[in-house]
C-alpha cells in the first residue's frame, strides 16, 4: 500500500529527517540549521502550497515556521521526526491562512493569480520522476484532504503514522482516505489517459 | 523562489523580531501584574484590620444577646403577651397571708388557659404601664432574683405562675387591688374585677 518504491522526494533520505542536524544546531552548531533547511525547507513549502494554492504565501509561511524552530528552541521533543513536526507546523499556519485570507477581501485574491511560473519551478525541482509528476498534475482536482495523504505518503516518503500525525488523524482515518484518493485518482488518470497507480 | 541563504537570512531576521516581541510582552505582563500585586497587598492590608474589628463585634453582639437570653431566662420569658392561650399548660398559684402558705397547682390546660387569658384581658383593658401614680409600694414589690418563684415579693398576697408547653413562664402577682407582672406592668382592679377574678382563680373561698 505505502509506495516502497517511490524514492524520497528532496535532500536524501540521510540521518532521521533533521532531528539530529536540529540536535546538533541547539549544541551550538551552526551549519546543522543548513542541513535542515536544504532538507526540508523546499519540501514544506511544496506540502503548504498543497492547501494554500501560492507559493509565495507557502514560502513565507515555510519560513514562519522554521524561525518558531528557533524562537522556541525546546518545544520540539524528538519524540517524532522534525519533518513531521515541521509539517505539523506548516500544516496549522496554512489552515490559519486559508482562514485569514477568506476574511479579507477579494482583492488579495485577484493579487496572487499571476504567478504560476513559480509553482511550476517548485514542481521541477522537487519531482525528478515522471511518474510523480503525472500524479501531482492529477492530485490538484481531488479534495484537500486527499491531496494532503497523497502528498505526504507518496511525495514525503511518510510512515502512515507520520501522515496521521501531520493531519491529526488516526493511522486508519489516513489508510481510508488513501484508499478512496487513490480510487479518485485512478478514474482521473483513466480518463486522462495516464499512468494507473 | 529565493535562494536559500536569503530565506535563511530572512528565518533569522524573523526569528529575532519574535524573540523581542516575546521580550517585550514579557516585560508588559511584569509591568501590569507588579501594581496588580501591589494593589492587591495595599487592599489586603486596609481591609483585613477591618474584618478583625468585625469579628470582635461580632463577639460582643454575641456576648450582649448572650446577658439578654440570661436576663430573659432570669426573668422566666415573662413578658405578658410571650405565651399564647392555648399554650398554657400548668397554672400555678401560691398564697402568702401572714406565716401561712398555700400552693395550688392547676394541670387542666383549659382552665389554665381561661385564667390567663382572663388574667391577660384585665391587663389590656385596665393594665397601666409601670407605676402610673408613682406609687413607691409598687416598687417596693418588685424585686429582682434568680427564680421566678422567688419573684414573688414579699408583700404580695398571690403569685399566680403560667407555664407554657414550651417551659415558658408568665408570672403575675396580686396584691390588694393591684395585679402586676414580673416587668412591673400593673393593672389596679375594681373590687368586683377583682372578685370575679379570684373567683376565677378559687381563692374566693379560701
Amino acid at each position: 500500500m505505502k509506495g516502497s518504491d517511490v524514492t524520497p522526494v528532496s535532500g536524501g533520505n540521510h540521518m532521521d529527517n533533521g532531528a539530529s542536524s536540529y540536535r546538533r544546531f541547539l549544541d551550538g552548531d551552526e551549519n546543522a540549521f543548513d542541513e535542515i533547511m536544504e532538507e526540508l525547507f523546499y519540501s514544506l513549502v511544496f506540502f503548504i502550497d498543497r492547501y494554500v494554492h501560492d507559493v509565495h504565501a507557502a514560502e513565507d509561511i515555510a519560513v514562519d515556521a522554521f524561525s518558531d524552530l528557533i524562537v522556541h528552541k525546546h518545544r520540539y521533543n524528538f519524540k517524532v521526526t522534525l519533518k513531521t513536526y515541521l509539517f505539523m507546523i506548516g500544516r496549522s499556519r496554512a489552515l490559519d491562512y486559508i482562514k485569514h485570507r477568506k476574511i479579507i477581501s477579494t482583492e488579495e485574491l485577484s493579487y496572487h493569480t499571476d504567478i504560476p511560473g513559480d509553482e511550476e519551478d517548485l514542481s521541477e525541482m522537487l519531482l525528478t520522476d515522471e511518474r510523480k509528476r503525472t500524479v501531482n498534475g492529477a492530485i490538484a482536482g481531488l479534495p484537500r484532504d486527499m491531496r494532503s495523504v497523497i502528498h505526504l505518503i507518496y511525495f514525503e516518503d511518510m510512515t502512515y503514522k507520520e501522515a496521521a500525525r501531520v493531519m491529526k488523524k488516526t493511522p486508519k482515518q489516513v489508510d481510508n482516505l488513501l484508499y478512496r484518493a487513490k480510487k479518485e485518482l485512478r478514474t482521473i488518470l483513466g480518463e486522462n489517459g495516464g499512468l494507473a497507480l | 523562489m529565493r535562494e536559500l541563504n536569503e530565506l535563511k537570512a530572512e528565518i533569522f531576521r524573523r526569528s529575532e523580531e519574535k524573540i523581542k516581541e516575546r521580550q517585550r510582552r514579557r516585560q508588559r505582563i511584569v509591568a501590569l501584574c507588579v501594581p496588580l500585586c501591589l494593589c492587591a497587598v495595599i487592599v489586603s492590608a486596609l481591609s483585613l484590620p477591618r474584618l478583625f474589628g468585625t469579628k470582635e463585634g461580632d463577639t460582643e453582639k454575641l456576648e450582649l444577646s448572650a446577658d439578654v437570653a440570661e436576663m430573659a431566662e432570669i426573668n422566666g420569658g415573662s413578658e405578658p403577651d410571650a405565651i399564647s392561650e392555648t399554650e398554657i399548660a400548668v397554672a400555678e398559684l401560691r398564697s402568702k397571708v401572714g406565716d401561712v402558705e398555700q400552693y395550688e397547682k392547676i394541670t387542666d390546660k383549659e382552665r389554665a388557659s381561661e385564667l390567663y387569658g382572663l388574667i391577660m384581658r384585665m391587663f389590656r383593658t385596665t393594665g397601666t404601664p409601670g407605676d402610673p401614680d408613682g406609687n413607691p409600694e409598687t416598687q417596693e414589690n418588685r424585686e429582682p432574683s434568680d427564680s421566678v418563684v422567688s419573684h414573688s415579693s414579699p408583700a404580695a398576697e398571690y403569685t399566680v405562675t403560667f407555664t407554657g408547653e414550651g417551659g415558658e413562664k408568665a408570672v403575675f402577682y396580686i396584691d390588694g387591688d393591684t395585679v402586676e407582672d414580673i416587668n412591673g406592668v400593673s393593672a389596679t382592679l375594681s373590687s368586683e374585677v377583682l372578685e370575679n377574678l379570684k373567683t376565677a382563680l378559687g381563692l374566693s373561698e379560701q
